[in-house]
């Protein structure tokens, strides 16, 4: 088995991208002399499980490490600007790495004058939206125990943002270069659409003014003919989180989503979305460390057995959050890993959608722990990431959606002919 | 809006979707494949090319591939292209008189809606006969057909038919199960087509039928001269649809002091009569008086038109009206099939298509008449019943001279059981507009109408052989 050959490696595993990953992620880096300069990272930009430096590594991996000093404390890693570029040192070895720029992106303001990173995030290729930047569940001290509203939202005076205003953020995000698609998370609403045709204004308007991906992430809907509507609106990526598969975990640290919605509520939605949305197009996040890690990959089989895709992201602590836990050693997070990656191929699931996420473990990144190339599936990846490649993966889904969505008349319903 | 989403299998949409392009691609190719064919013997080669620009619309206008007046366009731009005939020839043929007598007749319909007059007109009506359930239901059947006679038919089954749902909802019948509720949306739906086929003014494909005769023979049949030929039959077959309707749809309802009450209440809200709804009844009159009697020497055309002006002058239409109630798409489709019409008689292909389809089983005159009504109320059900007449007319007319039929005849035995269409929602607006109420579903339409249907039939023979002779037709 290869994952056991891992648990050998040591230091930098240069020849295991995915494992490096995983390291960094979970012990952090501290930052050379001048480093943070750079590459233009200030703290105060960025927050929540976001909050640290993307890298690049080795087979176009990225990582979003952190460099707080309370997780790099003990951390052996360190990013150092050399003759020749940056590297990761670490156990006495080096490898060249290519840190992700902080982009002019976030020192720019809306024509308002609200900060772009007040609403907006950069990850992978994506920048990550909040229009309302709030959740519902802090209303009622509802909200899940490892987040918290200070470190994950900034407070903004108004209630929501315009729509003109996301749409000079995401045209600065093109422009730079920074990010090719978009994300919209909107936490919690409570009403029986939880959010979509608050959306739609926002989705309909990104759709008309260019040409790119739309993701969102929310909450299941009361009914499923708003993820009918999720779908036909332009949503080409949609995730509902789970978060945890124990009931009695997800109960006692999701108490709003236990009880605003409930763990069959999630299953069921993501299972009808599921047959709406192309393969691989939904997903929904098993926080690695929550759970144990049985449970987690039991979570997993669940997932892939209803067409969804398992998403990995492994537990920060945000400093302040009510809740710490300890996480699953190396070899523990190496199996679900690993097994991420056999029950997504096993269940014929597309893996390409997920892109390079920083803060997440997708599961074409497992195939580092379970000894398959997935060479398929890189190249189709690759084919994506090029320009004609994406522009492919956009008219496909257009034509999808043209394909697949028919509009019915009221009257029409009504009339019982 | 709703959405639905297609869980059908993403190649299998692909196909479906596919598949409209591929008929398409495939119609083009065999137009192009037939029009290029060594023309038959007896048949010349610009008569080739009109059967496949004829076979294309035929098949377009049935299955509804491309709008009626889209096909009609096509067809413009196909004879000239095709060498059938040229562009000058093509495109005068759409400024046909008959184009501009239904466009007249379109916008005085407009008027008649617009000022209110068909609504007093039908409350009155209703308010003469709605004593008992019987005479209410009678009185909905015969409003419905007098009105078809001066407006087009499903103008006449739109205005009318909230009335009727109120009438039913007083009423508190049960949708799909009260008999009488069904019966009051089908004498509204029957009433309207078979009061339709009357004059000129009840569907566009009567001075369609007589546009085409004009077209390809040089001969016509003047208004007055319709009504006496068509009217009696109509008047039987009102008497006929009635006691179907009884027979099949036994009353179960014990008065209409409801309906009664709410009719009233319709005819104090509409007030006294108006200013506007006198001078168009008066323009009306006047305009029916004219097409009656002086349409020959004046001409259909010209008196719809002054009369469309006089509207204008006196203030009781505006051109925002005109638009809103006249359906433009009509228009064009009767332009391009008054050119089709032309095109496969003057070409020779009419006569040489007929006598192949139906030339051995049209023995006599009578059998061809015969044979011609026959498809013509067969397939109204499933096609628009102007396509029918635009299909069959022609092909009609080319055989006629063969066998012994006046083109008259042959225009009377397509145009008229043209427009029975009395079972499916398919072939003429009324039945759909019935359906659309809820008190009844498409399966009440079908055995009642079927029986009409063939009743019908009968009638016209009947009065073809004994009393058109009367009045100087002979169809032998």
């Amino acid at each position: 088995m290869k994952a056991a050959r891992l648990k050998k490696k040591e230091g930098l595993c240069p020849f295991n991208p995915g494992y490096l990953k995983l390291l960094l992620a979970v012990q952090g880096m501290s930052l050379g002399k001048g480093v943070a300069e750079e590459v233009g990272f200030t703290l105060s930009t960025r927050r929540g499980v976001a909050g640290g430096v993307d890298l690049i590594l080795p087979g176009d991996l990225w990582v979003n490490v952190p460099v707080d000093k309370t997780t790099t404390e003990k951390s052996p890693y360190c990013l150092e600007k050399k003759k020749g570029g940056y590297f990761l040192t670490g156990y006495g070895n080096e490898i060249k790495v290519e840190p992700v720029r902080q982009p002019h992106f976030y020192e720019r303001v809306t024509s308002k004058g609200t900060p772009f990173y007040q609403i907006a995030a950069l990850h992978g290729g994506s920048v990550y939206i909040s229009p309302t930047n709030r959740c519902q569940f802090f209303d009622d001290d509802l909200n899940c125990r490892f987040c918290d509203e200070k470190k994950t939202f900034y407070p903004i005076a108004r209630e929501f943002i315009s729509v003109e205003e996301i749409l000079e953020i995401i045209e600065v995000a093109f422009n730079e270069g920074v990010a090719d698609s978009v994300d919209f998370n909107i936490g919690y609403f409570d009403t029986e659409d939880r959010g979509i045709s608050f959306l739609e204004p926002y989705i309909n308007a990104v759709k008309r003014n260019f040409d790119t991906i739309v993701a969102v992430d929310a909450q299941p809907p009361k009914s499923n003919k708003w993820i009918d509507k999720t779908y036909a609106m332009g949503v080409d990526k949609l995730s509902y989180h789970m978060e945890i598969f124990d009931m009695e975990v997800f109960d006692s640290l999701c108490p709003g989503k236990a009880k605003e919605i409930g763990w069959e509520r999630y299953v069921e939605a993501l299972k009808y979305a599921a047959g709406v949305f192309p393969s691989g197009a939904v997903s929904s996040n098993l926080i690695i460390g929550l759970e144990a890690p049985a449970s987690t990959m039991e979570g997993i089989d669940l997932l892939t057995g209803i067409g969804v895709v398992p998403i990995l992201p492994i537990f920060r602590p945000i400093e302040g959050a009510a809740l710490e836990v300890t996480l699953p050693d190396m070899d523990e997070m190496s199996a679900i890993l690993a097994h991420l990656y056999s029950s997504v191929k096993a269940s014929s699931i597309n893996m390409t959608w997920s892109k390079n996420i920083s803060t997440y473990m997708t599961p074409l990144e497992g195939r580092y722990f379970s000894g398959d190339d997935a060479k398929l599936q890189v190249v189709m990846q690759n084919i994506y990431k090029t320009k004609i490649g994406g522009k492919a993966v956009r008219s496909i889904a257009g034509l999808r959606r043209r394909l697949k969505v028919k509009e019915v008349e009221d009257s029409f319903e009504s009339s019982g002919l | 809006m709703n959405v639905e989403i297609d869980r059908r299998p993403l190649w299998l949409l692909m196909l479906v979707r596919s598949f409209r392009y591929l008929v398409f691609a495939g119609l083009a190719l065999t137009t192009y494949t037939i029009a290029n064919l060594t023309p038959p013997e007896g048949l010349s080669p610009a008569g080739l090319r009109a059967i496949a620009v004829f076979g294309l619309s035929l098949v377009l206008w049935v299955t509804h591939l491309l709008p009626l007046a889209i096909t009609s366009l096509l067809v413009i731009a196909l004879l000239p292209l095709m060498g059938v005939m040229s562009s000058s020839e093509a495109y005068a043929l759409f400024g046909n008189s008959a184009v501009f007598f239904i466009l007249g007749a379109l916008i005085l319909a407009a008027a008649m809606l617009k000022s209110g007059l068909s609504g007093r007109m039908a409350l009155i009506m209703l308010t003469l006969f709605g004593k008992t359930p019987r005479s209410l239901l009678l009185g909905i059947f015969i409003t419905a057909a007098f009105l078809s006679f001066w407006m087009p038919e499903h103008a006449v089954a739109a205005m009318m038919f909230p009335m009727v749902l109120d009438i039913a909802r007083g009423l508190e019948l049960r949708p799909l199960k009260s008999n009488y509720g069904k019966a009051l949306f089908i004498a509204l739906a029957w009433g309207a087509i078979i009061g339709g086929v009357a004059t000129f003014l009840g569907g566009a494909r009567n001075p369609l039928a007589i546009a085409i005769l004009e077209e390809t023979t040089g001969r016509s049949i003047g208004f007055f001269e319709w009504m006496v030929a068509i009217v009696p039959i109509v008047l039987i077959l009102l008497v006929a649809a009635y006691a179907t309707l009884s027979f099949f749809l036994k009353n179960d309802l014990d008065n209409t002091d409801k309906a009664i009450e709410l009719i009233l209440e319709k005819k104090i809200a509409l007030g006294r009569i108006t200013y506007e709804e006198l001078m168009v009844g008066l323009i009306m009159g006047m305009t029916v008086l004219f097409w009656m009697f002086l349409s020959k020497p004046l001409g259909l055309a010209n008196i719809a038109l002054l009369s469309v002006v006089a509207l204008f002058v006196f203030k009781l239409v505006s051109w925002k009206d005109v638009e809103e109630y006249v359906n433009w798409g009509i228009i064009l489709m009767y332009g391009g099939a008054i050119c089709l019409g032309s095109a496969i008689t003057k070409s020779g292909a009419a006569l040489w298509a007929g006598d192949l389809i139906i030339g051995s089983m049209a023995g006599s005159s009578v059998a061809m008449v015969g044979i011609f009504a026959l498809l013509a109320i067969i397939f109204t059900e499933g096609v628009s019943n102007a396509a029918i007449v635009a299909i069959l007319l022609p092909l009609g007319l080319g055989m006629s001279s063969d066998h012994g039929v006046s083109p008259e005849i042959i225009t009377y035995a397509i145009a008229v059981p043209a427009g029975l269409a009395f079972m499916l929602p398919m072939g003429t607006p009324p039945t759909a507009i019935a359906l659309s109420s809820g008190y009844l579903r498409v399966r009440d339409f079908l055995i009642q109408g079927l029986v009409l249907k063939c009743i019908a039939l009968l009638v016209f023979f009947l009065m073809a052989t004994y009393y058109w002779p009367l009045i100087g037709m002979n169809v032998g």
